[in-house]
């Protein structure tokens, strides 16, 4: 079987990919290893995602399913702030606007539902090897279906959006994945009626906008509206002070719930769980060259930081439109002699995201002083920031970033001829550099993370 | 203290109520962020320091005796310059 353009995941990034290539005319195949619907995290967005899916045409759908409507993000913490979701109009002035929240396991399905009612084709089976051209570019994949058979599709590019999977750094195509800062925690979450939200319109006091509240670094909760009755809330703490609390993961969310702050105390006094408490370990990670000859990677399948601020499904809607215009060029033969013919996409996406995590990062380091730019100094910069415009192509880095930098004592350097510095995550934290280099006594990262991941299977079978 | 203005050992006593006010220059101000960051404020318009965006750490704004640090700090940089 063939096709111009194979994509590795159903997930939103996937399907957005798919829609934004139908538009020009390309019908790609999606494979989607999994039946939806599925349960997914991730259920807010920003801004800009609320945007890339208005310009998919899929403002109706999403009003036809009624999905919560998110304002801003209230942050409670030893300070609290508002930051409202903004757009920027011809002028690049500052407008209200809007997004959603959306139960995963519907808009997921509802989404790949509609990329094949456009065109897309869907096949359930998982991508389970990589297929190579003697040049080592990416020219498809094997994939083995629900009755054990396989098939090969031959692709002139394949878009890995596998998410976590990442299924092509598993296959070693791409540069080696790096342990990100936030690779030791550990997040609790449960969909739950009966919490106390907020009772305006719009604004601040919106009913369904996302609430974060913060104890200290790396310790927080997530409460985000899902439906008109049930909210999301998920606890993130360091994997170690699970482990010691010798609990089970139910009884750890509800002794702990109640102790990050005392506003999240007040809304969440008398829940009903509508489903059991789920768990993940919250790995961040960084695969480096995640774009080459016949291969994009798109959202967590080259890159997570760290979940606080609902950059998942901007980050991989973007990127999918971001990554349309140099997979049409490439289909039409350009670029094709390159070594890597999609350098530039790459590097626009790298910088783009290290913002987001220089973002991130100075939040935790520098709460006061993070506080304090969203209050005065850097507000319109930081609205741009939590909207998802984090891209070169919107005024960034803005001044509020590269003075985060500054802060966080760190510079970002793009002339590497490995095509980008070290990742963060790793540089940072010298203990961890054994893992990246030759001849480490560490095969590599996937190792490193598959014990992790035992670790914390381990603990909930436990 | 003597590069911290009455007026904003004044403040800052106002701030901490129903505290009282602050007498050895070593103890914690506790006064929470959203207060801090009014304080900063306060120094910017009020008395004309003006705080670097790398000086707002916590640890600046801990006690008086630190406020005062980070303002003499200040006069020395604006001496060595003139």
């Amino acid at each position: 079987m063939k096709t111009d353009v194979l994509i590795v995941g159903g997930g939103p990034g996937g399907s957005a990919a798919a829609m934004f290539l139908l538009k020009e005319g390309i019908k790609p195949i999606i494979v989607e290893k999994e039946e939806f619907p599925r349960f997914h995290i991730g259920e807010s967005m920003t801004g800009e995602a609320g945007a890339a899916l208005r310009r998919l045409g899929l403002g109706d759908l999403m009003e036809e399913r009624r999905y919560p409507v998110k304002h801003g993000v209230r942050v409670f913490g030893s300070s609290s702030w508002f930051i409202p979701v903004a757009c920027r109009d011809e002028n690049w002035k500052i407008q209200p606007a809007s997004t959603w929240q959306v139960r995963r396991s519907d808009f997921d399905h509802a989404l790949l539902e509609e990329a094949e009612k456009r065109g897309a084709h869907v096949i359930r089976g998982k991508a389970v090897k990589a297929l190579l051209g003697e040049d080592g570019s990416v020219r498809g994949a094997t994939i083995r279906k629900a009755d054990g058979s396989s098939q090969n599709i031959d692709s002139q590019v394949l878009l890995d959006c596998s998410g976590m999977a990442t299924f092509l750094a598993n296959q070693r195509v791409t540069g080696p994945k790096y342990v990100g800062s936030y690779d030791k925690q550990i997040a609790f979450f449960a969909h739950v009626k009966g919490a106390l939200r907020d009772s305006g319109t719009e604004g601040e006091m919106a009913r369904d906008n996302t609430l974060i509240f913060y104890k200290k670094k790396y310790h927080w909760a997530w409460f985000i509206p899902v439906d008109s009755e049930v909210v999301s809330i998920g606890i993130v703490v360091p994997t170690a002070e699970y482990t010691a609390s010798k609990q089970t993961a139910e009884e750890f969310f509800k002794s702990y719930l109640h102790t990050i702050n005392p506003e999240l105390e007040r809304r969440t006094r008398e829940l009903e769980y509508v489903e059991p408490v789920h768990v993940i370990p919250n790995y961040s990670f960084q695969v480096r060259r995640f774009c080459g000859k016949g291969y994009i990677c798109i959202g967590d399948a080259h890159r997570f930081i760290d979940p606080i601020f609902s950059f998942g499904i901007s980050a991989t809607l973007r990127e999918a439109e971001f990554a349309v215009p140099w997979v049409i060029e490439y289909l039409e033969g350009k670029n094709r002699d390159q070594e890597n013919p999609f350098d530039e996409l790459q590097r626009f996406i790298e910088k783009g995201t290290d913002n987001l995590e220089d973002m991130v990062d100075l939040f935790w380091e520098q709460p006061f002083a993070f506080a304090t730019f969203v209050h005065h100094r850097y507000r319109d910069q930081l609205i741009d920031a939590f909207a998802g415009r984090i891209y070169e192509s919107e005024h960034q880095p803005s001044p509020a970033i590269k003075v985060f930098r500054k802060m966080l004592k760190r510079e970002r350097d793009y002339d590497h001829p490995d095509d980008y510095s070290i990742p963060i995550g790793s540089r940072y934290h010298p203990e961890r550099a054994a893992l990246w280099e030759p001849n480490s006594p560490v095969e590599g990262t996937e190792a490193w993370l598959k014990d992790a991941a035992q670790s914390s299977e381990d603990l909930l079978s436990a | 203290m003597q590069h911290v203005p009455q007026k904003l050992i004044d403040y800052i006593n106002e701030s901490r109520a129903p505290l009282p006010p602050v007498g050895d220059p070593n103890e914690p101000l506790q006064i929470d962020s959203l207060g801090l960051i009014r304080l900063v404020s306060f120094m910017e318009s009020d008395c004309g320091i003006r705080v670097e965006d790398e000086e707002l750490v916590a640890e600046n704004f801990a006690t008086l005796k630190s406020i005062d640090a980070l303002i003499a700090s200040k006069s020395q940089g604006a001496d060595a310059s003139s």
